[in-house]
């Protein structure tokens, strides 16, 4: 028995960190107390094995699950003799009472139960440091007991949860703008950045309506619509196009990507979307060339060529000068080139060719350095048609051939669109006020210009702009609203916003009207098709670009002089991390393979960073990867160097991009007023990251969260900040070992993966879940989709965590297939 | 109709401001039925900014008074590069000795102009940060715009001649947010538009010119489309459910934003004669001529009564761009050179 002393001291120290822990999400799931055991959560013995997944009536429901059983004696007492001490409600320590909380009906306290379950799986409660605890075994039993109580219960009575009215987001508006009208213009560039919400930028709550964001609509609806149907009245207009330079090296001496020739060196290559058939002005702009000048105003680089309407590929390029090794700054280098303008030295011109789609329009002999500055579009002159553009192809699906077919096949060309954009069979209530917007554009001009008039006004609608899921007609009143399955319809487009960021198409609408997609085969195979459609390369740019947070590569800057970064660099690092996470998706692997894979992608700029030999060339390729601690995103230098500073490493940043990515369990911002400068040693000599960083390790507030983020960054102390391998640190042998809390030890990145990968394998996989689950919901996750979650992962274990295997589950879940009733 | 009657007691705009000196009156103080039938014209509102200081603005210039006049008091001397200006005489004051402390560095190190940008209109000191944790204050001109844009369909106006980016580091250890002078808040910087062609479009939309038959076309337009949208939000109120609601309230809230400033601004087509002006294609390749024509479009904007509220920004980098004509002689006053400070 602790004596009172002794108790007082323990007092103190949890009231301490419970002021700490108060600020810790209720998704902690860290520090498993029980050693480095078994990772398959134990299911609860009075659980029958799961039943054959989805019946046809109600697919929406889990596998049968037994009634539980009521709780053993033991259980009863447990909260009592073991929590009750500071979760009383006298103390509510975190503002948690368990006091008085019976186990008779625990799904009734849902939200507390599940908390106290998950600290308790992940040894995170009682804290590391109590010694009265029950054991292990108990432990695990009583968390089944809670977590299957309150499975079964929702499989009797699902809370589905409910998404708030949901507005599209850029890239959304962007991707539904090209499948209605095949317009490929990203206008959602166009419209004011999006707030996130979750780590996302797909949060129905988050999505407001402004003014400005409605003015945005209606003046990018004019410009889509004049773009793809053509505006003869178009008015001659400039678009610039600036190359992306480097600032501090040159551009590289190798073919820059590939729409230029394999034997060309570096330029520019723009998608242009011309307008109208017409002639087109395009000049190029080099370095060097004043502005105010005689060259300046004379612009002799420049060509007007007639063009086809549509989006082209316009590249300005140099050939490659093969006696060169790398980059060097351009111009120079032809034998038997002229001599130049004046001057005492001959300037030896340098070819530049302007090309289209690949060929080659024109070459130039440029004098005085040909490193490109811009390229401008001025345009159109002289239209000479509309053009015949894949949008016009899409819109006029009939063509009137007199003035008294015009009305029905304008009807016919809305209805079509109509029913397209706004994502379900349209009624003439839809379509009769865009056939008076069709009126005003016809009678000034002509009938297309009708059909354009008509388009602008669909495409500020709210029923294009919005997913609207509709509640069942009201049942009794004053009853509150059942949940309920979605119309199938409105499935249809929960599956294409979630899987291609985009509109349903065709094929998956069809299916919805006819009412067959909510089959479960029927669905499943619409699932496999959609992952395997170009679309679903969103899965990568949007969700786990968002969730790995790695849009920030663009925008780091690592100091040059410390670092040899470069924008070649950077954009290797982008694609690599990039064509990883595709692969992984595309060829249906394992979750796990995140952190595990042992190949990635190489061109010759990344490998020579990474110390790997004989990769040659600028294009990409996978690599097997022999050394294991570059295996996975752990050892990808985007991650690396996005957890670093621009002068050195950051072991707290990788710490918390593991807990909070990796791991779910996310560590509180530092308390204010901290002092987060590094110190410097005692006799100014340098110290290692690790000496630098022990204030944490000393102090017990500091430790209570850098104990369980800084071990898990030291680990990874080998990766300098923009990913290089490196043996030493300020002069010293680098020691890559982390220690946990708990007592768990690893070393070295490959030591870290291998934790990961076993130990806190659930929770990753489990963190990897409620991301997907919270992208695809368009809502943070919540205490009652823990039911849908735990089946989820249950479900993809089976088939060892597949990417195919968590969507489908993902779909089939309650979350997805159903909504909760209206409030009110 | 949307206009209030009441107007605005000059008292509370000088308590709302926390001011203390005298305003002009400015026309949000005559009640707004009498506003439109005003003869005199409303009062505006512009920062103009030319950075990195001008040769001859200290005694201490290698060329004393070649921007600073000589003399003091109403019949002061014009210096040599504001001469351009002397016609004006009764119309303006030149006022010194303004420095501003808070664009000093006060310990920072280095960074003078992303401070001196930065303070410009705003008087804060800016938290020295080249990452995404910026943090200065609202600006002057979004303190005008919040109050004299309620009446006007461009609240404020910000362009500049010279592109700026919202990240990155743009001078020894600052972020180029700090390179923007108007701020809507601490941590909203307003970058200037440096395309004509967008600042035509903002001001006058898709319309190819500022003739009055063409920008009535274009406001009947919009209302028709936000017509349209009205109409449908109120078929879609009835089936959705209370939570859902407030989302698409936010929307019709928009909607009738939009729709009152295309109300105010029918009436002042009415009333209102503009210059005409062709939209601009793109940035004119001669730098006297691209600020010539922002200049224009300003005044153009200022003839339609709004915004009361613009900035308009020099050259913002190290070294500015000057236009050298081919004497090299003294550049105009919008094209003031560097100095070194």
């Amino acid at each position: 028995m602790p004596t009172v002393k002794k108790l007082l001291r323990h007092l103190s120290t949890w009231l301490l960190m419970a002021g700490v822990a108060a600020a810790v999400s209720t998704h902690g799931r860290l520090l498993a107390q029980a050693p480095a055991s078994t990772n398959v959560q134990s299911p609860a013995p009075s659980k029958a094995p799961v039943a054959a997944p989805a019946r046809a009536q109600t697919p929406a429901k889990s596998p049968a699950l037994t009634k539980p059983q009521p709780p053993p004696a033991e259980y009863a007492k447990l909260t009592t003799t073991y929590c009750v001490s500071c979760h009383s409600d006298k103390l509510k320590t975190a503002g948690l009472s368990l006091e008085g909380l019976e186990l008779a009906d625990v799904p009734a306290h849902a939200q507390i139960w599940e908390k106290v379950a998950r600290k308790m799986r992940t040894g995170e409660m009682p804290p590391p440091t109590v010694r009265l605890r029950p054991d292990a075994a108990t432990e695990r039993g009583f968390g089944s007991f809670l977590e299957s109580s309150i499975d079964y219960a929702a499989s009797v009575q699902p809370n589905p949860g409910r998404t708030p009215v949901h507005r599209l987001n850029r890239a959304e508006y962007s991707n539904a703008v090209r499948d209605v009208l095949a317009v490929d213009v990203h206008p959602g560039e166009w419209l004011p950045i999006d707030d996130s919400g979750y780590g996302f930028d797909n949060i129905a709550a988050v999505l407001s309506t402004s003014p400005a964001l409605l003015d945005r609509y209606m003046s990018a609806a004019g410009k889509v619509s004049r773009l793809a149907v053509g505006d003869l009245a178009m008015k001659p207009a400039d678009e610039i196009y600036e190359s992306k330079r480097d600032p501090v090296k040159g551009s590289r001496n190798e073919q820059l990507n590939d729409n230029l020739p394999f034997d060309s060196r570096a330029g520019m290559t723009v998608e242009h979307y011309f307008p109208v058939d017409g002639e087109y002005v395009l000049k190029i702009r080099f370095n060097g060339v004043a502005a105010g000048t005689e060259e300046a105003l004379i612009d002799p680089y420049q060509i007007r060529i007639p063009m086809k309407a549509g989006l082209q590929t316009i590249g300005v390029t140099s050939p490659r000068q093969n006696l060169k090794v790398e980059s060097e700054g351009p111009g120079g280098g032809r034998a038997g080139g002229g001599g130049g303008r004046g001057g005492a030295a001959p300037q030896v011109p340098t070819p530049v060719d302007l090309r289209l789609n690949g060929a080659r329009l024109k070459r130039f002999d440029v004098v005085g350095g040909a490193e490109i500055n811009r390229l401008i579009i001025t345009g159109p002159y002289n239209v000479t048609g509309r053009g015949d553009t894949a949008s016009r192809k899409k819109i006029f699906i009939c063509r009137p051939v007199s003035q008294a077919q015009e009305s029905g096949c304008a009807r016919t060309i809305l209805t079509s669109l109509a029913h397209r954009a706004f994502r379900r069979p349209v009624t003439p209530a839809d379509i009769q006020p865009l056939m008076v917007f069709y009126q005003k554009g016809r009678t000034p001009g002509d009938f297309d210009s009708g059909i354009q008039r008509a388009i602008q006004a669909m495409l500020v609608s709210p029923d294009f702009l919005f997913r609207f899921e509709r509640d069942p007609a009201a049942s009794a009143k004053g009853a509150p609203a059942p949940a309920h399955r979605v119309t199938d319809v409105e499935l249809a487009s929960r599956l294409s916003f979630f899987l291609w960021s985009t509109i349903p198409d065709d094929e998956l609408l069809g299916l919805a009207e006819k009412g067959t997609l909510s089959d479960p085969a029927v669905l499943d195979r619409q699932v496999r098709r959609m992952l395997d459609d170009a679309r679903a390369d969103t899965l990568v740019t949007n969700f786990a670009g968002q969730w790995l947070n790695l849009r920030s590569v663009e925008t780091q800057k690592p100091d040059p002089v410390i670092f040899p970064f470069d924008e070649a660099l950077r954009q290797a690092f982008m694609k690599e991390t990039e064509l990883f996470v595709s692969s992984i998706f595309r060829e249906d692997r394992s979750m796990l393979d995140l952190l595990s894979a042992d190949y990635t992608f190489l061109n010759e700029r990344l490998a020579e960073h990474y110390g790997i030999p004989r990769v040659y060339g600028s294009q990409f390729r996978r690599v097997t990867l022999t050394d294991a601690n570059r295996h996975g995103l752990l050892g990808q230098g985007s991650l690396l160097t996005v957890t670093s500073y621009p002068n050195r490493t950051s072991v707290v940043q990788r710490g918390k991009w593991i807990l909070e990515n990796l791991l779910g369990t996310p560590p509180p911002p530092p308390p204010p007023n901290v002092d987060t400068t590094l110190k410097p040693g005692p006799d100014g000599k340098p110290l290692t990251m690790r000496e630098t960083m022990q204030l944490h390790r000393a102090n017990p507030v500091c430790a209570s969260c850098h104990g369980r983020m800084d071990p898990l960054g030291f680990a990874l102390e080998n990766f300098d900040g923009v990913g290089r391998w490196r043996d030493q640190d300020a002069g010293v042998n680098i020691d890559a070992s982390g220690k946990l809390p708990d007592g768990t030890e690893f070393q070295g990145p490959a030591g870290l993966s291998n934790l990961l990968l076993t130990k806190y394998r659930d929770d990753f996989v489990g963190t990897a879940t409620e991301k997907l689950l919270t992208y695809a919901l368009g809502r943070g996750v919540e205490y009652y989709d823990y039911p849908a979650v735990r089946a989820i992962d249950r479900e993809a274990a089976r088939d060892h965590y597949r990417v195919s295997s968590v969507i489908l589950a993902i779909v089939r879940s309650t979350p997805f297939q159903m909504r909760k009733g209206s409030d009110s | 109709m949307m206009i209030s009657n009441k107007a605005l007691p000059r008292r509370t705009f000088l308590r709302g401001l926390g001011a203390t000196m005298a305003l002009p009156f400015l026309d949000s103080m005559v009640p707004a039925s009498r506003a439109f039938a005003a003869a005199k014209a409303p009062v505006r509102l512009g920062y103009m900014y030319t950075p990195n200081g001008i040769v001859g603005a200290s005694t201490a210039s290698p060329r004393p008074n070649m921007w600073t006049p000589k003399n003091v008091g109403e019949n002061f001397d014009f210096s040599p590069t504001m001469k351009a200006l002397e016609p004006y005489r009764d119309h303006l004051n030149v006022l010194s000795n303004m420095a501003q402390v808070n664009g000093r560095a006060l310990g920072d190190g280095g960074g003078d102009h992303a401070r001196a940008t930065s303070t410009f209109l705003t008087g804060v000191h800016p938290f020295k940060t080249g990452g995404a944790d910026f943090h200065l204050g609202i600006s002057a001109d979004q303190i005008a715009a919040k109050e004299l844009g309620k009446y006007t369909q461009l609240s404020s106006l910000e362009i500049g001649l010279e592109a700026q980016a919202l990240a990155g580091n743009c001078d020894s250890g600052y972020t180029c947010a700090y390179m923007s002078m108007s701020w809507r808040g601490p941590t909203s910087p307003l970058p200037p538009e440096i395309n004509p062609r967008i600042v035509f479009e903002r001001l006058f939309g898709d319309g190819d010119s500022t003739d009055a038959a063409s920008r009535m076309a274009r406001l009947e337009n919009q209302k028709s489309v936000l017509d349209y949208v009205t109409g449908s939000l109120t078929r879609l109120q009835g089936s959705i459910g209370a939570g859902d609601k407030r989302k698409l309230d936010e929307y019709l809230e928009a909607v009738r934003d939009i729709e009152r400033r295309i109300q105010l601004a029918e009436q002042q087509n009415l009333t209102i004669q503009l210059p005409t002006m062709e939209r601009p294609s793109s940035i004119p390749d001669d730098y006297a001529q691209y600020a010539k024509l922002m200049l224009d479009m300003q005044v153009v904007a200022w003839h339609r009564h709004d915004p009361r509220d613009r900035i308009h920004a020099g050259p913002r980098r190290q070294q500015p761009r000057v236009s050298r004509d081919r004497h090299f002689g003294w550049p105009s006053l919008d094209l003031a050179p560097s100095g070194r400070c």
